[in-house]
């Protein structure tokens, strides 16, 4: 059996005293594509930076294990350390400091290793070639004045050159920018074949997974995964929408 | 490419170290017409010199403090030794014959060595003593004048001091304008002939050794018509738990056509009261710069001023200002505009943290001859805590109609998302907060050279440091 | 006549006295007759003559000697919301005798209820002396108070326009004033928002011309939560004109989640005019947002150009946007008798 990268047991969730996950299970096995379905205010988004560790989302069960470690209640660098990456649906702006410095600045950060300037231009540029990126990006300032094609790119960009084991690609809105759904794709395909770490997509379209070899499907309906399918679930999905899902949840 | 986002750990211990005065010629405590006559012998000042010390003396006797800014209730001018040397030969041209101690205590601030890298020419002053002047030889040979005020007082140059001196701050100015007329000593005098650029900079540093001492040097830069001068001002004290005071001058005339850029990273040891004054007239077509970082001293009352004279002149000020624990720094700018389209352009960075206080204070004159003139102030702060303290008083006087006047200002706080953002591609939440001030500042450490905008990025992550409790 | 001068509108945090900012000098008579102004009162709104004020302790825009104009008023007049009423409180102030007088009003409105109250302040048009009005208020929980202010003053006269107030949790006041008179114009404005999500909201717009000068003191004192204040002050500034616009967004601390923006916008139109500005942001709280902007002087180029192509002369264009920024304020006045009121007054002014 693969090795387990993800393991989440009964995991319940509060923002602002609302408790928004009642006790999810999801597991994840190393090198694997799985993706998150569900209708808006499922707690899609909330998943994906719980697992990141974003400090306002309370953990009040459950537990998150990573690689095999404990990781509920990790702060977010710690658990980026370990190799996991999420991919933002709206990446702040953070005037000052350039895209280039910043991916850097994260790299040493992972590797705890200082990296020379010319080895890693020539990663970036290579990699920014791979994702047919303007080179003058990487020197302006992080995500400032940036579309929102240019934002994904970004975070794709620095998906690649961080290399994590696990990436989360929280696309919960983006399923209607053909542009958006273009660069994921590509980016996934080539975090694929170069990293080949594990994937978890959350999204509500299926549009970026219409190339994707999909390992397994989960629908997450009110806070909860209340299936688990195949590839073939998205096809269903696609044509009957979430309504059954959520009779489901309903019927508990 | 910019280093902007990776800093090396430092150590306080770089400014704090300090040697025991030995050697020393020095004042009494206190201030009195007999201290003052006593610095001016020592000076072996012209007569007009001591006459005006005395004066201003005089004047200091009668003004009273500022009833608006932070306290300097903790200062005693009576406990305040104003003037302290070294006994050894006066200031040197090579670095092996200035004494140990202090060519060290030089060695281990990097200034040789930044002088050797980069600079056209090093002044060093430690306590009243300027030990160490220094130019580039092709530089000299564009007949570029650095040298220290009072050598200057005896040279060729005896008249061009004495038209400028005090001129564009009278002693009567403000209380501790006058302090400095009365006991001033060490600093630079530079003169840039017409026409000449000085490609690299020259720069000066102080040192305060001494426990209870005062610091009062006077800085006079002419730059003629058409040349270009970078000035670099550094200064650095270890930390004693007596008050102790600086009052510098700083006197800039920018002519016709000229451009100064004067920088400054001043990091005073937090037992510091630095109420220094600095203020530049720009004649027609020329240019003043200022690039200001102030991080250092336990009270600040520091206002680059620039009198905007001729038509068609500019100034522009850039500053960052970062109080920490136990640190009232007000600091800001003014500016008056005389002449015909004149423009100013203002652009600064407060950060207040662990009970600091920081406050932005401007003044923008516009007078009634200044037509078509431009004016655009920008200030932001950022407040890193709730015991801290952050206030913006910006003043504007307009009495023409033909201007252009833009003033805008923020005050907010590290947005938790930025943070979580950072801390996701793995950044602690501490490192994650010194990138987003040191990128908060970056309007500084973009104007400045390299090693420079480093040295103050470490400055940023030392007083970031065990910020998250 | 013997009169006093007082210092009034002192700036929260003071700078350079050189600049003459800190505070304001005003000559007020030592003799001022109690002036009570004619009023129309709607049902809903209960009024009350008090021997003493109540709010006497609220702190105001001109601040600690304030008592020296309006200490000495003999009664003064309370209205009291018992309802949310949507007529107006109209008090009509008609300066034309040129007695030096003062009036003190209270406005209260209880929990759950709103008030609308305009003040009209005028004379003749060459009316002179010396008149004080001070309105103090007191806006409890889900309550709300307009007031509207319109002066229209003769050319000889001195006005001390004085207000004060607090509002308690989610309590608004919106202040919409109109100095389009007089000869020195004071006002002074203090907002205690100490209620969690109260709120301030000021919106003034004034012609000063002539040598006449006005002076502005606005603070938003911010200690409830979650508060907010937007002050908003645009204004033309003729021939000699003098003014001073002082605003304070003052965030202290506990006011967490706090948001306040200040705006001026001033149009100079001659070259002997005196444009004095000193917008403030005080902050010992973290969690805040403030920001605070200022455009002065001659209109933007763009805008000119636009206006020129479409064949307007550039006179016409000045008189146009200096009107439009008293037309924007006007216009947010919730009466349409008021709106009217400036409307013709403007008129004639222009024919004049």
């Amino acid at each position: 059996m693969a090795e387990q990268i993800l393991d989440v047991s009964g995991l319940k969730v509060t923002v602002e005293d609302k408790e928004i996950l009642h006790g999810l299970n999801l597991t994840v096995n190393a090198g694997e594509t799985h993706v998150i379905m569900g209708p808006n205010g499922a707690g899609k988004s909330t998943l994906g930076s719980t697992l990141m560790g974003d400090p306002r989302y309370e953990i009040t069960a459950g537990k998150i294990m990573f690689n095999g470690e404990d990781i509920t209640g990790e702060s977010a660098d710690k658990i980026s350390k370990k190799g996991m990456f999420l991919s933002f649906q709206n990446p702040v702006e953070v005037p000052g400091i350039t895209l280039s410095n910043f991916i850097r600045s994260a790299l040493e950060q992972k590797t705890g290793k200082h990296i020379r300037v010319w080895d890693f231009k020539k990663e970036l540029d290579k990699t920014m070639e791979l994702l047919n990126m303007d080179p003058s990006y990487a020197e302006r300032d992080l995500n400032v004045g940036f579309s929102g094609g240019e934002k994904k790119k970004a975070e794709i960009l620095q998906l690649l050159m961080l290399k994590p084991s696990l990436a989360i690609l929280d696309e919960t809105d983006s399923g209607l920018d053909v542009d958006a759904v273009r660069i994921v794709s590509e980016g996934i395909e080539v975090y694929k074949k170069t990293v080949g770490g594990a994937l978890l997509i959350i999204t509500h379209s299926t549009k970026i997974l219409d190339a994707l070899d999909v390992d397994a499907t989960h629908v997450l309906v009110d806070g909860k995964i209340v299936h688990d399918g195949d590839q073939s679930l998205i096809a269903e999905i696609n044509e009957h929408g979430f309504e059954q899902f959520m009779n489901e949840s309903a019927k508990e | 490419m910019k280093e902007k986002t990776q800093v090396d750990d430092i150590d306080r211990s770089i400014y704090d170290f300090r040697y025991e005065e030995k050697d020393v010629y020095q004042v009494e405590e206190g201030l009195t017409p007999d201290i003052v006559r006593q610095i001016s012998k020592d000076r072996n000042d012209p007569d007009w010199m001591l006459e005006f010390r005395l004066k201003s003396l005089e004047t200091y006797n009668q003004m009273g403090v500022p009833d608006w800014g932070p306290s300097i209730e903790g200062l005693d001018m009576d406990n305040i030794i104003t003037y302290i040397r070294p006994k050894s030969e006066r200031m040197q041209k090579d670095w092996n014959d200035v004494p140990t101690d202090i060519k060290d205590t030089f060695e281990r601030l990097g200034i040789p060595q930044a002088e050797r890298a980069s600079l056209a020419g090093v002044g060093a002053q430690y306590d009243s003593e300027l030990v160490y002047h220094n130019i580039k030889d092709e530089v000299a040979a564009q007949g570029v004048i650095y040298t220290d005020v009072e050598s200057a007082m005896r040279s060729e140059y005896a008249d061009m001091v004495r038209e400028h001196f005090m001129k564009l701050v009278p002693p009567t100015d403000h209380k501790f304008a006058a302090l400095h007329g009365a006991v001033w000593s060490g600093g630079s005098f530079v003169y840039v002939p017409p026409g000449v650029s000085v490609e690299i900079p020259l720069q000066s540093y102080f040192r305060l050794n001494a426990a209870g001492a005062g610091q009062f040097e006077h800085t006079l830069i002419i730059v003629d018509e058409g040349a270009y001068l970078h000035f670099i001002e550094g200064c650095s004290a270890p930390k004693y738990n007596v008050a102790n005071l600086h009052a510098g001058c700083v006197e800039l005339f920018v002519g016709k056509n000229a451009t100064l850029r004067y920088s400054t990273i001043e990091n005073w040891s937090k037992n510091m009261y630095n109420l220094n004054t600095k203020r530049a007239k720009v004649e027609e077509g020329g240019k003043i710069e200022w690039v200001s970082g102030s991080f250092g001293s336990h009270v600040s009352y520091l206002y680059p001023m620039s009198i905007l004279n001729g038509d068609n002149s500019r100034c522009e000020f850039t500053g960052v200002t970062f109080a920490g624990e136990g640190q009232n720094l007000d600091t800001g700018t003014k500016v008056v505009h005389v002449g015909k389209n004149t423009s100013s352009y203002i652009n600064t960075r407060s950060i207040s943290k662990s009970d600091g206080i920081s406050t932005f204070r401007s003044s923008v004159v516009v007078g009634p001859k200044a037509k078509g003139s431009k004016s655009a102030v920008s200030c932001e702060s950022l407040m890193l805590d709730p015991q801290s303290q952050s206030d913006t008083i910006p003043a504007m006087d307009i009495r023409t109609d033909d201007v252009d006047i833009g003033h805008e200002a923020k005050i907010g706080r590290i947005s938790d998302d930025v943070v979580f953002y950072l801390m996701s591609r793995g950044m602690s939440e501490e490192d994650a907060k010194a990138l987003i001030v040191s990128g908060f500042a970056d309007n500084v450490s973009k104007e400045l050279p390299l090693e420079y905008a480093v040295e103050m990025n470490n400055l940023i992550r030392l007083e970031m440091k065990g910020s998250i409790g | 006549m013997s009169e006093q001068t007082i210092k009034i509108n002192h700036l929260p945090a003071p700078t350079w006295h050189w600049l003459h900012m800190n505070d304001a000098d005003v000559s007020v008579p030592d003799e001022l007759l109690t002036y009570i102004a004619a009023d129309e009162v709607p049902s809903g709104v209960e009024k009350t003559v008090l021997d003493a004020p109540t709010l006497g302790a609220v702190a105001t825009g001109f601040g600690k000697h304030a008592d020296v104009i309006f200490g000495g008023v003999g009664e003064v007049t309370s209205y009291r919301t018992t309802a949310e009423v949507a007529a107006p409180v109209r008090l009509d102030y008609d300066f034309s005798e040129g007695a030096n007088s003062v009036n003190a009003i209270e406005l209260i409105a209880p929990e759950h209820t709103e008030m609308l109250v305009i003040q009209h302040f005028h004379s003749e048009a060459n009316g002179f002396g010396f008149a004080g009005v001070e309105t103090k208020y007191d806006v409890a929980k889900n309550a709300k108070i307009t007031l509207v202010q319109v002066q229209m003053l003769g050319d000889d006269m001195t006005f001390c326009n004085n207000v004060g107030g607090r509002c308690d949790d989610e309590g608004s006041f919106h202040l919409i004033q109109l100095v389009l008179g007089g000869k020195r114009t004071y006002v002074g404005s203090h907002t205690a928002l100490s209620g969690v999500k109260s709120n301030l909201a000021v919106d003034m717009a004034y012609i000063v011309c002539d040598d006449h000068v006005l002076d502005m003191n606005y603070v938003a004192d911010h200690t409830g939560k979650k508060t907010d204040c937007v002050i908003n002050a645009n204004g033309v500034l003729r021939n000699q004109a003098k003014k001073t616009f002082r605003g304070t967004i003052d965030f202290k601390r506990g006011c967490a989640g706090a948001t306040g923006a200040e705006a001026e916008d001033v149009l100079l139109m001659d070259d002997g005019v005196i444009n004095q500005t000193i917008p403030l942001i005080l902050c010992t709280e973290e969690d805040v947002e403030g920001s605070h902007g200022a455009t002065i002087g001659k209109l933007n180029e763009d805008l000119l150009f636009y206006m020129e192509s479409r064949g307007m002369e550039l006179k016409d264009i000045y008189e146009m946007m200096a009107r439009a920024r008293v037309d924007a304020v006007c216009n947010l006045i919730p009466d349409e008798p008021t709106r009217q009121l400036v409307v013709e007054y403007l008129g004639e002014e222009e024919e004049a």
